[in-house]
């Protein structure tokens, strides 16, 4: 039995299914216990595709996990992601109430209840409200709390999800006996890992390359301006590969991983790869500027895409702050040439606190160590525990759902 | 009545075969290589001055004297079509009485890309089975010129022909580190390996043989897909090196073609010392390998002048009514994915072909929803939407 309270975090990727618990010694410090990684099955472009599948991966990842702590989880964070996520801004407005304009505490609350509470379609249900701000009198403030104004607006990105294939993913939860503590968007628990305050305060994209899925997020002033995923990431590149020199998957991924750069240099010129490495039937040596090209070609289509959807929010069109790659497929060799090429701007590979091992440091874990630290941050996974009360975000979520918590 | 009895057995036939050189490439790679005994050679062009300057000594045919005056077609496609028309009867008794007629053209030329078809329907008109040695153009050489040689490529299949392609892009992959002259001479190389082969393989006695019949058979659809490669192996990895050597021959066009041999001859010359077993193990490869399940016929001849020798060729086809057939099938199944999608042309490279239709340019994504970004399917690869032509 631990004396701290424990906290856990899931993210159940479309390669990957990892799950780390942490002991909550107080409101900013963590110790973790206990960690499982599982290759992930059953999940397409970070959705489920396969119930049961999917259920025994999770599952498994869940079991090997408290035994790694040595504790019985009843509670988890969730990363969410997949194509069907989406975004929107959303501001309230209220006016002060008080006789002397002085803001306080009431008028917070109902600027931000205005700003969460736009109505979405019906299969369509909030998943993360991100804060973007206050303006007192159309003033930017970042704590609008005791000072004097009219006119309060609170800011969001609000996100939403299908509700339909949201339930897939907490349901998977369910089954094992556990309830759903909190949804975090993946591209926010990955931004929130890798960047430091004067690169969030710059204007800084961070994104977030998975097997199914990139995320990606937009930091100004130090705050998340927008988010996003495109329903892309390292098992497209495996696939153009599969189909191009015709391999199945695994040789396609082996290939990728082993050979695979994301873009052709001079020096590369008269290099060429074997395509099965056997020297068995069918193995042919081919110039490697054919592979890099198949690559190439997918990964400057991806960061193009973001570019496209992000450029109307940036000034000048520029990203001040740079640009920082993370996720398992960041490590593919030269993909940050590849997006300095696409942004114009300084690109570097995120890495994870030097507080955790030197195995979690890698890009792969960084939505998953950025759930449980933000989880933690938030200060309402210590409240929680202790008083065993439930967010407001995750109350109405579950009703929606109609699930038990 | 009394039956008589013969103890003469007649003298052995051999098929009749004809080496043809057509237009420019055509003629000049076949006065570099040596014609192999019991195979007779022309060559045929327009350009009557290039025909003289030919120094071999076999047959020689100018073809449209009145079309081209006897200069060359100039690159005009039209040109050599309408001059093969003009000399049909002159190509009919050319082609009289010969079984094989093996014509080596470069089909981007407007001798070599024009007059093929009047060409090969006359030796197909005079009883001939038909196999085209076609020259593809470098890619350098431009859109125009690469089209010239699809479309004939494309126009010869439909006339139950074997087909052999050597694209000159292979060439220069080979020679890389060589000086010009070699590399240019490795085209030659190839048809001269090619012709040794074919020599080997229909005029030289053997254990079991392949006749020119076995070929009429093999080409006797339209519309199919030729797989030719030949490989050799030497020393105590002999087995192992001449299927490497197989599967890495530049006219086998792998990966694209190679893996479903609707009927497939494979031929295979061996030194005596080589055991059984070891050709039974090169048999169940080659026929894993081409997926030959359907029609598989093997022929074998030894070679006693060597030791330690395996000698491959296979020679298949792969019917592309039957494949259109299975693909339909499917795009049955995918109508709804290919009325969204926004519609995807090839790469232009042979090797990509089976990529042509909608259903093959998702693979492991198939059955997924499809991710529509500008009407574009992103699941389809980047570079074949984007027609990004690979080096291969």
């Amino acid at each position: 039995m631990k004396s701290f309270p424990c906290i856990a975090a899931i993210e159940i990727g479309t390669a990957k299914t990892v799950v780390l618990v942490g002991e909550v010694l107080s409101k900013k410090r963590l110790n973790l216990i206990g960690m499982s990684e599982v290759p992930s099955r059953g999940i397409q472009k970070g959705e489920v595709v396969d119930f049961k599948a999917a259920s025994e991966a999770t599952h498994a990842a869940l079991e090997a996990a408290e035994k790694s702590a040595k504790i019985h989880l009843d509670k988890v964070y969730l990363a969410q992601t997949g194509g069907h996520l989406q975004g929107s801004f959303h501001t309230g407005t209220v006016n002060v109430n008080s006789s002397d304009n002085i803001v306080a505490e009431l008028d917070i609350d109902r600027a931000t209840k205005e700003a969460k509470q736009k109505q979405l379609a019906e299969d369509r249900v909030y998943v993360h409200h991100i804060h973007n701000g206050f303006s007192l009198d159309e003033r930017p403030l970042a704590e609008p709390l005791g000072m004097q104004g009219q006119k309060l607006t609170a800011a969001y990105w609000s996100v939403h999800a299908d509700t339909k294939r949201l339930r897939d993913m907490i349901h998977l939860l369910n089954a094992y006996g556990l309830t759903v503590a909190d949804v975090m968007v993946s591209s926010v628990a990955s931004a929130k890992i890798v960047t430091t305050l004067d690169e969030r305060k710059a204007g800084t994209l961070v994104i977030d390359i998975g097997a199914g899925t990139t995320d990606y997020a937009l930091y100004r002033d130090n705050f998340i301006i927008h988010t996003g995923v495109l329903p892309l990431g390292g098992d497209h590149i495996t696939n153009d590969l599969s189909l191009a020199f015709r391999l199945d998957r695994a040789r396609a991924e082996t290939l990728k991983c082993d050979m695979g750069k994301a873009c052709w240099l001079k020096e590369d010129q008269n290099e060429t790869f074997w395509l099965l490495r056997d020297r068995s039937i069918g193995d042919r040596s081919f110039p490697k500027k054919a592979l890099v090209a198949v690559i190439e070609a997918r990964v400057k289509e991806i960061f193009q895409i973001i570019q496209k959807k992000i450029s109307p929010l940036l000034i000048d069109n520029q990203i001040s702050g740079g640009v920082i790659l993370t996720g398992g497929s960041a490590l593919l060799p030269r993909m940050n040439l590849v997006a300095e090429n696409v942004f114009g701007c300084g690109v570097r590979l995120g890495e994870n606190p030097s507080w955790v091992r030197d195995d979690l440091r890698l890009p792969p874990y960084s939505t998953v160590l950025g759930l449980l630290t933000q989880a933690l941050s938030d200060g309402s996974a210590l409240e929680r525990s202790k008083k065993n009360q439930s967010a407001p975000l995750w109350n109405r979520l579950a009703k929606m759902l109609h699930l038990t918590h | 009545m009394q039956t008589q009895i013969s103890f003469d057995c007649p003298e052995p036939v051999f098929p009749n075969i004809k080496i043809v050189g057509l237009g420019g490439a055509g003629c000049n790679i076949l006065h570099k290589i040596i014609i192999p005994c019991g195979w007779k050679s022309l060559s045929i062009d327009t350009d009557i001055r290039s025909l003289n300057a030919m120094p071999h000594t076999g047959e020689r045919l100018a073809i449209g004297l009145k079309t081209t005056a006897g200069f060359s077609c100039g690159g005009e496609v039209d040109l050599g079509r309408q001059a093969a028309e003009e000399s049909k009867e002159d190509l009919m008794a050319a082609f009289r009485d010969i079984h094989l007629v093996v014509i080596v053209a470069g089909l981007s030329g407007g001798c070599g890309g024009g007059a093929i078809l009047p060409i090969v329907k006359a030796a197909k008109a005079s009883g001939a089975v038909v196999i085209v040695f076609a020259v593809l153009p470098f890619s350098f050489e431009g859109v125009r010129r690469l089209g010239l040689a699809n479309e004939a490529l494309a126009n010869l299949r439909a006339e139950s022909v074997g087909i052999v392609s050597l694209s000159n892009a292979h060439l220069l992959e080979g020679a890389k580190g060589k000086s010009a002259l070699d590399a240019l001479s490795f085209g030659d190389q190839w048809v001269q390996n090619f012709v040794e082969i074919f020599t080997q393989v229909f005029l030289k006695p053997a254990y079991k043989t392949f006749d020119w019949k076995d070929l009429s058979t093999l080409f006797g659809d339209k519309f199919a897909k030729t797989i030719f490669g030949i490989g050799k192996g030497f020393g105590p990895e002999a087995p192992s090196q001449a299927l490497m050597d197989l599967l890495l021959c530049p006219l086998l066009h792998l990966p694209g073609e190679a893996s479903r041999a609707d009927r497939l001859l494979l031929w295979i010359r061996f030194s005596p010392d080589i055991a059984f077993e070891v050709l039974e193990e090169i048999m169940i490869k080659v026929k894993d390998q081409f997926s030959a399940t359907q029609d598989l016929r093997v022929a074998f001849a030894v070679n006693h002048d060597a030791t330690a020798s395996i000698e491959l060729m296979v020679m298949g086809i792969i019917d592309l009514q039957n494949s259109i057939q299975s693909i339909k099938t499917n795009l049955a199944v995918a109508r709804k994915v290919s009325t969204v999608l926004k519609p995807v042309s090839s790469t232009n490279q042979k090797e990509f072909d089976f990529l042509a239709e909608a259903i093959n340019q998702r693979g492991f994504f198939n059955k997924a929803s499809s991710e529509l970004i500008d009407g574009e399917d992103l699941d389809v690869p980047t570079y074949i939407r984007q027609k990004i032509k690979l080096q291969v």
